[in-house]
């Protein structure tokens, strides 16, 4: 499993080897983003099956970047559908909800270059919940990590813009459905949201393994208007107790207008 | 140099797309019988609740079904394997369907069956009752006994979104000396609203049974017990003899229900002994070759420990029907409800 994310990660992070560095304007953003997910999930809590996870993105984001640093805040909504092979009638639904808050500061980056690098840290929160039939079955996944970031701007021309965003959790509050996917204690914070989405455990890499990894080529339409497109991919593990496995793979188109 | 990430980019976008599902999540569970089989068996036990108090070898029955499946197995031959093994458990809760076949299994359900053709409501509504009026609760319907000072309750259901109609019914019934309150082919729906109408006729807050959920891989493994009370709800109680009419069918919330009731001073039980289903059912479980099932996840113990799982709740006076005695107009269990509250109570 660790050399295929290996592989993966290896492939994804290459650009950032060809880096030049460049003056970066600064400048503050705010966008909005719709797009489509096409991911894949094999939740043990909830089947032995491989699922396939369609459906909607909406992404509602800031972000302000200048030579020295970046500021984003962003908040991803999605749902849709979840079908498997086995049969038609397990189609489940799905949401997705997420909120990401992160500062970055330029390092590594000499003048003149067309790329810049940033390293940083994020907070984040990722909630995942699927639903058979009106609650007849059910799991969730909801993590709460402080990560780190890195992101490479690679300009490529006055009006395009090329950049590339890594994050890796390392500290997570995780929260997973009981050993028998349900008990009094979770029927009991049904009606108390904040118990049920802070009752679980602060851990690690070692059993929440989560990298997302974001391409987005922006263009510049005037010194108001950029529209840019995004492609997402993600991964999460959690091995503990009922396995979790879950492919991201989203995109996004959108516009940001600039402040 | 452009042209390099433009290309890595389009490669490394493109691998992902298309094979990184294979790469990461290992190959879909197979759809063989013998897997299909060995996931069921797996799941309950990692899961079930019952097999101690129901005194189950789980082992000994893998070791009985298992060899008789093969790959040669039929999708029918294999229903009625996983379906034998699974009766063994005698738990209502314990289920298997075929959505695309419609076939469906509920575990020792024959008796419960049997107790459909045992009950007839229309024959309570003509040769009983003086008026029956049904309300805006689809589950929920009163009358009033012929002749008789005495009021008449029936719930095919402990499902709905407006419990709180029993107070209206308690309201309109309350001036009667006594009420007849007929739970007979119900067979569950949801424990909160089985609480909220037993709390119409609450004589105060009573410990009523325990319940845990499996926690762990050992069959003994649970968590910490969760006390359940009774308490009062609504502006007034119904205070006064209140019989309870059940049968083979009563099962799940219905049984909650009726232990509820049953702590109180002014409940009592005619009829036949219940199903017997008290813990909280499971998720619904999925197998590749496309059957769904659950099973018990829960161990519902009574203030003195015992587990009624199987057992069932037995009534003070046992009565029941056949399908003769419907098929010839009358209800055995309707008239000795009739008949203990004059005997007991002096009410008619």
């Amino acid at each position: 499993m660790l050399i295929r994310i290996a592989f993966i990660l290896a492939f994804t992070a290459s650009p950032s080897i060809y880096a030049q560095v460049n003056n970066v304007t600064k400048k503050h953003y705010i966008g909005l983003s719709a797009g489509y997910n096409f991911s894949a999930l094999n939740d043990h809590n909830f089947a032995p099956l491989l699922y396939y996870e369609r459906g909607k993105n909406y992404l509602l984001y800031y972000v302000g970047v200048s030579d020295k640093s970046i500021l984003s805040a962003d908040v991803n909504f999605s749902n849709g559908k979840l079908k498997t092979k086995a049969s038609r009638f397990f189609e489940s639904k799905y949401f997705k909800g997420e909120i990401d808050l992160s500062y970055l500061r330029s390092a590594f980056t000499s003048a003149n270059s067309s790329m810049v690098h940033y390293f940083g840290a994020g907070i984040h929160s990722y909630n995942h919940y699927i639903d058979y039939d009106d609650q007849e079955s059910f799991s969730f996944i909801m993590a709460h990590s402080i990560d780190f970031k890195y992101t490479a701007s690679y300009k490529l021309s006055t009006r395009n813009n090329l950049q590339l965003q890594i994050s890796l959790p390392f500290v997570v509050l995780l929260v997973r459905p009981p050993y028998n996917g349900y008990d009094e204690e979770l029927k009991e914070n049904r009606s108390n949201p904040f118990s049920l989405i802070t009752n679980g455990r602060v851990t690690s890499i070692n059993n929440y393994f989560a990298i997302s990894n974001q391409l987005i080529y922006s263009y510049s339409l005037s010194q108001r208007f950029d529209i840019n497109c995004k492609y997402k991919f993600g991964l999460v593990y959690a091995p503990i107790e009922e396995r979790l496995v879950h492919i991201h793979n989203e995109i996004f188109i959108g516009a940001s207008f600039i402040l | 140099m452009r042209k390099i990430i433009v290309i890595q980019i389009i490669a490394c976008t493109s691998l992902l797309l298309s094979s990184c599902e294979e790469l990461i999540i290992e190959t879909d569970e197979k759809n063989t019988p013998q897997n299909n089989f060995q996931l069921l068996w797996e799941d309950l036990d990692k899961h079930y609740a019952l097999f101690v108090s129901k005194k189950v070898d789980w082992d000994s029955l893998h070791k009985v079904y298992r060899p008789q499946v093969t790959s040669n197995t039929t999708e029918q031959q294999l229903w009625v394997i996983m379906t034998k093994m699974l009766n063994h458990l005698n738990d209502g809760h314990t289920t298997l369907e075929n959505p695309e076949s419609q076939w469906s299994f509920e575990s020792g359900d024959s008796l419960n069956l049997l107790a459909e053709e045992e009950f007839d409501i229309d024959l309570v509504q003509d040769k009983y009752l003086e008026y029956y009026s049904h309300t805006t609760e689809p589950s929920m319907s009163y009358g009033k006994i012929k002749d008789k000072d005495i009021g008449y309750i029936y719930m095919n259901s402990m499902t709905g979104l407006y419990p709180s109609r029993i107070d209206e019914i308690v309201d309109a019934l309350q001036d009667h000396k006594a009420i007849i309150f007929d739970i007979r082919n119900n067979g569950g729906g949801e424990d909160d609203y089985a609480h909220r109408i037993a709390g119409a006729f609450a004589d105060g807050e009573h410990l009523v049974f325990t319940i845990q959920t499996r926690n762990g891989e050992n069959y003994s493994d649970f968590d910490e017990k969760v006390e359940v009370f009774t308490k009062r709800v609504g502006d007034q109680q119904y205070l006064k003899p209140v019989i309870i009419l059940t049968d083979r069918y009563v099962a799940s919330a219905a049984e909650t229900f009726l232990l509820d009731m049953l702590s109180f001073q002014h409940i009592r039980q005619v009829g036949d002994t219940t199903a017997g289903d008290f813990s909280n059912v499971s998720n619904t479980r999925f197998l590749p070759n496309g059957w769904i099932y659950k099973y018990s996840h829960q161990l519902v113990l009574l203030p003195d420990g015992k587990n009624m799982d199987g057992v069932g709740i037995h009534p003070e006076v046992y009565i029941k029907n056949t399908k003769s005695d419907i098929d010839t107009d009358t209800d055995l269990v309707m008239n000795k409800a009739i008949d203990y509250l004059w005997e007991e109570y002096g009410i008619k």
